[in-house]
């Protein structure tokens, strides 16, 4: 990866796992006012909106942060399953993925309840764990990804190895 | 010298390092902890099931 290619995917790379991370800020808004329910109305538009921001932020924003992760780790020295902050970076990020694709569907039938005029919408609940858990695994990434803690797996270290010149011995000479 | 050292993608550390060895032990509880949680939700957790058990269906029927 050439560095002006390096620095343009390391740029996409933070805009949208930061975002990732502010358009979980707002759904956890959104989920404490659902959770509130002393307005059936503002019960109502939180679901819509935590279903709104949900497929069309924060699923596209973590879809992008995952890809372009594993892009930076591939296309730099850094490698996939080199170094143990990487791995550890990339299943926390799987993981945050599959559990928000596994959850919306859930939301999205929530959302359709508060959308219909005869349901009772501050019966649906809260949904404060997803999002609070999920902001909290979010931030973890966040730091390792810049403190970058030292350690490099098995693998790495035969990586490393391999690309370290031979070191000859130093040749005898008449001189 | 440890600013360098971090930014370093060539820095050899050979033993699995205590953090890494923190990370995995608080991973095992966490993931225990909710396969504890699911268990004793009936693996039914999205929202709306926390109070009502079967979801916007029943929402629907509390109303009727």
């Amino acid at each position: 990866m050439s560095p002006g290619v390096r620095k343009l995917a390391l740029t996409v790379h933070l805009m949208v796992s930061v975002g990732w991370i502010g358009a979980v800020v707002a759904y956890l808004v959104l989920a404490v006012a659902a959770a509130d329910g002393s307005d059936v109305q503002t019960v109502r538009a939180a679901w819509i909106a935590m279903e709104l921001t949900g497929w069309y932020a924060i699923v596209p924003l973590a879809v992008a942060s995952l890809v372009t992760g594993v892009v930076m780790a591939v296309g730099t020295r850094w490698g996939l399953f080199r170094h143990y902050w990487v791995i550890i970076s990339l299943v926390l990020t799987l993981v945050a993925t599959v559990v928000l694709v596994v959850h919306m569907p859930d939301v999205s039938a929530a959302a359709a309840t508060a959308r219909a005029p005869d349901a009772d919408p501050v019966a649906l609940g809260s949904d404060l764990a997803h999002p609070g858990v999920g902001l909290i695994v979010l931030l973890v990434i966040q730091t390792l990804n810049v403190y970058k803690p030292r350690g490099m797996t098995r693998h790495g270290q035969r990586m490393h190895a391999r690309s370290q010149p031979v070191v000859d011995t130093p040749r005898r000479t008449d001189r | 010298m440890d600013e360098q050292r971090r930014d370093d993608p060539d820095a050899v550390e050979h033993a699995m390092p205590r953090w890494v060895k923190g990370f995995i032990a608080a991973g095992v509880i966490v993931a225990v902890l909710v396969v504890v949680v699911l268990v004793l939700l009936g693996g039914d957790h999205g929202p709306g099931r926390h109070e009502l058990g079967s979801g916007p269906s029943s929402v629907a029927s509390l109303r009727a």
